[in-house]
Formats: C-alpha cells, sequence, structure tokens
C-alpha cells in the first residue's frame, strides 16, 4: 500500500449541495465542524488518520465523523494511501458504535447477538456502504446529511431499518400484549420513561434506554404516539391538542401503554 | 413526490439539524402534522445515537471491514458490479434474498463473504441463490470460488494482525450461525436434496 505525501489538495472547504425542502437553500454544515474544516486544511492527511483513531470525545485531538465524512468524499482519489484506509475504518466504527449489539456466550461458547439488533446494524452499515461507494463515482446528496449531523443521519437510517423489520416481522410476532392489560407496576414504567429523557450516566443505562424505546416501538401507533410525546415532555393537554382527541381519550391511551409496557418490560428483564 | 416521498423528506431535514431541542421537534410537528408520529420516533432514537456514542470507549469488532474496504476502494473502477454479484444487492434487498432462500441473513452474510468452501456449496442452494439473484449460475459460482481475502476476525484485537478467514464447509456454516428451527431445517435440506441426487 503506498504511503501518501498529500497535505490538502483543496484550499477550500467546499460547500454541500443537498438542498432543504422547506427553502431550497444548500445544508450547511455545523459552525464547530467548519470552523475544525477550516483549521484541517493546513494539516496532512496522515495527521488526520492518526487523529481518526481517536474515540474519545473528550480528547481534545478528537475528530467528529461529520469531519472524517467530509474527508472520505474530499480525497477519493487517494484509494491507494493507508492513511485513507485508516479514515474510512474508523467512519465505519462511528457507525458500528452507534449501532451496538447486545451480545453473550451460549453454553457451548459461542458469541450469540440480539439478532434484531444485528439485522438493523447490518441494514444500515449495507445501506450507508453502498452510498459512501455510490458517491466516490458520483456526487451522492444523501451523504450531506453524515456531514451536517452524524447522530441524526444514523439514527434516520437506523429508525428506518427498524420500521422495516418490524413491518416484515409483524406477522412473526405473535405475543400478545392483552394479558398485560391487568398489570399496575405504573411506577417502573414511569421511572422507564423518565429515562429516556435527559444522558444516560452509565453504559448499562443505554441499553435499558434502548428496550425502553423498543418495547415503546411496540405498542400501538395512537399508544405510541402519546408515550413518545410523554417522553419529549408534552403534557396530556398539549397531547390531546396535537393528536386530535380529548384529554380523558390521551389519558386512557397512556394508561394502556402503561399497563402494555409493565408487562413488555417485566418480562424482558425476567428472561 | 408523493405523500410518502415527502415524509421521508421531513425526516431527512429534521435529522439533519444541528440541534433536536424539544423547540425544534414542535417546530416541525405544527409544520408537517402528518409526520407526528415519525418526527417523534425519530427524536428518540437520535437521543439513544448521540448517547450510544458517548460510550464508545474501545473499538468494537469489524470483521467485515476488510472486506467493505476492498468494495469502497475499488467502487470508482469499472468492474465493480460484474465480478461481485451481491454489490447490488445491499439492505432490503439483501434480506429479501436470505428471506426467499428461506436462511437467516447472518448465513447469506457468510456465503457473501466468501467463508464457505465453493465445493461444499450444494448445488440447489446455488440455482436457487442464482435464480433469486438474477445472476448467472456460473457468475455466482466463479465469484465463490475465489479466495475469501484478509478478513478481521470476529475476536480480532489490536495485539492480533488481521488474517485470512479459514473457510468451512456449508454444513459448518449452517452449525456455526444463529437462525431460527425453521431455517435451520431450511438450509440442511439443500444438504439433503444433494445425497438423495
Amino acid at each position: 500500500m503506498k504511503k501518501s505525501t498529500l497535505v490538502n489538495p483543496v484550499t477550500v472547504v467546499p460547500p454541500l449541495r443537498s438542498r432543504t425542502m422547506k427553502n431550497d437553500e444548500p445544508y450547511v454544515r455545523r459552525p464547530d465542524i467548519e470552523d475544525l474544516l477550516q483549521r484541517l486544511l493546513s494539516t496532512d492527511i496522515e495527521e488526520v488518520a492518526r487523529r481518526a483513531s481517536i474515540f474519545d470525545q473528550d480528547d481534545p485531538e478528537y475528530l467528529p465523523p461529520e469531519v472524517l465524512v467530509h474527508y472520505l468524499r474530499r480525497l477519493k482519489n487517494e484509494d491507494g494511501s493507508e492513511a485513507y484506509r485508516q479514515i474510512f475504518m474508523s467512519v465505519r466504527q462511528h457507525f458500528l458504535q452507534r449501532l451496538k449489539v447486545n451480545r453473550w456466550h451460549d453454553s457451548g461458547g459461542r458469541v450469540i447477538e440480539d439478532r434484531f439488533q444485528a439485522e438493523v446494524r447490518d441494514r444500515v452499515m449495507d445501506r450507508a456502504m453502498e452510498i459512501l461507494c455510490g458517491d466516490r463515482m458520483e456526487y451522492d446528496s444523501r451523504l450531506d446529511y453524515y456531514e451536517v449531523n452524524f447522530n441524526g443521519a444514523v439514527a434516520r437510517a437506523r429508525s428506518t431499518a427498524k420500521r422495516d423489520l418490524c413491518e416484515q416481522e409483524k406477522t412473526e410476532n405473535s405475543r400478545s400484549l392483552d394479558a398485560a392489560m391487568n398489570s399496575d407496576d405504573a411506577a417502573e414504567v414511569d421511572a422507564a420513561l423518565r429515562s429516556l429523557q435527559g444522558e444516560s450516566e452509565n453504559f448499562s443505562d443505554v441499553i435499558y434506554r434502548s428496550e425502553v424505546l423498543s418495547a415503546i416501538n411496540s405498542l400501538p401507533i395512537e399508544e405510541r404516539e402519546v408515550m413518545l410525546m410523554l417522553v419529549e415532555g408534552y403534557k396530556i393537554k398539549e397531547i390531546a391538542e396535537k393528536v386530535g382527541c380529548t384529554p380523558k381519550t390521551a389519558s386512557e391511551r397512556r394508561n394502556r401503554a402503561r399497563a402494555k409496557l409493565a408487562a413488555e418490560l417485566n418480562v424482558e428483564t425476567k428472561s | 413526490m408523493n405523500r410518502r416521498q415527502q415524509k421521508e423528506k421531513i425526516l431527512d431535514e429534521f435529522a439533519a439539524e444541528h440541534s433536536h431541542d424539544q423547540q425544534t421537534l414542535d417546530r416541525y410537528i405544527n409544520l408537517y402534522p402528518e409526520a407526528r408520529l415519525e418526527l417523534l420516533e425519530l427524536a428518540s432514537e437520535i437521543r439513544l445515537v448521540t448517547d450510544e456514542s458517548r460510550f464508545a470507549t474501545s473499538p468494537i469488532p469489524d470483521p467485515g471491514g476488510d472486506e467493505a474496504w476492498t468494495v469502497f476502494s475499488s467502487a470508482n473502477t469499472e468492474s465493480l458490479g460484474r465480478t461481485n454479484p451481491f454489490s447490488q444487492l445491499r439492505g432490503k434487498r439483501f434480506a429479501e434474498i436470505s428471506e426467499k432462500l428461506g436462511v437467516s441473513r447472518g448465513f447469506m452474510i457468510g456465503i457473501r463473504d466468501r467463508r464457505v468452501r465453493e465445493d461444499s456449496i450444494p448445488e440447489r442452494f446455488l440455482s436457487a441463490a442464482s435464480q433469486i439473484m438474477e445472476v448467472a449460475l456460473e457468475e455466482l459460482r466463479q465469484y465463490l470460488r475465489e479466495e475469501p481475502g484478509v478478513l478481521a476476525t470476529a475476536e480480532f484485537k489490536a495485539d492480533k494482525k488481521p488474517m485470512v478467514t479459514e473457510q468451512v464447509t456449508f454444513r459448518q456454516l449452517i452449525d456455526d450461525t444463529e437462525m431460527t428451527e425453521e431455517q435451520r431445517c431450511t438450509a440442511l435440506g439443500y444438504l439433503e436434496d444433494v445425497r438423495s441426487d
């Protein structure tokens, strides 16, 4: 593999080409990303690659994935360099870190992955790689989203993959939540909903939040909507206004959803 | 732009917002009430993804990384797509193929990544796969015959160099891959059919 001596072939950071629907204006990068890209113009590619391998967001040399995606696109003629390869691998790591899959060992010592999460991860990774490859041949404006807000773009892709997979498996998933209606463990559910607000304190919180969100997503649409709005901080009266129902109906949906979630989370904890 | 496409565009636009606080979400819900549920789901998903990224302490095994690099680095050459019959079969399309063949996606990834010795793959499976993938049987066979290339192992650690993954038999892949009982029976069925020939 050849060693690159490239500094930066471009002296300005090119603007993005994708345009917003509302104002038909080009998307713009976040000011901190734009600023960082400007400052990196005088940095050679090896140094960028070295910093690309730093994943601690508190490290002053950390480069956000938005910057790395930009480099992948801008230096597309550098495909023979080790530095370029390192940047590519780091971008994949950023994806994988946002597409975590629970793992455990079975009795035979084999590593087992959570099937649903693994499927979602593979779908998102495949899709992302397809777009990255396509962009090498012809500018693909879908990658602009990853330069603007990488987390938002991954979440968007993950959300779509989950939805598609749920639709596909709807007929397979016959577990009924109706029996859960007798559950009165509302306190646990309220705690679970609170856990979705703000930031997690540790990694086990992240896993828990992921499970809570999956449980909410398994609810019928009307109940799911109410629960997600509660998570976002809306009051019952506001929810009723937005959804177009009475506050009493909104409360009933909340109560039904709460009972089902209690059973669902209880089942998951015990299994 | 139909309604579905418009909704997708709204979600793209929301995902690309610089901030996803309640004020931003509220603005979108008021502007696009028809996409309310999807916006709410996406807002939760974004928070979760952002959270997950903060706890990234060590590299995650990336067994498909080397293969992905090979595809990516050759993506600007004309040969792409002609030599790899799987190159255009990604995401949902890839899942559909696994489903139609009655095996898990993980199993098909093993086939795609050439982790299986070509001479151990039953004719019936190859034939069904080539039809579903809409590629010539010989083209598929040719691709699967090639070396698997350098792939990082699942247990790859920083102190261990990437190595060429040892190929296994079709039967071994069935044993090694997580599948439902139904999928396992289907996969074994491809073998049984060959034996009865």
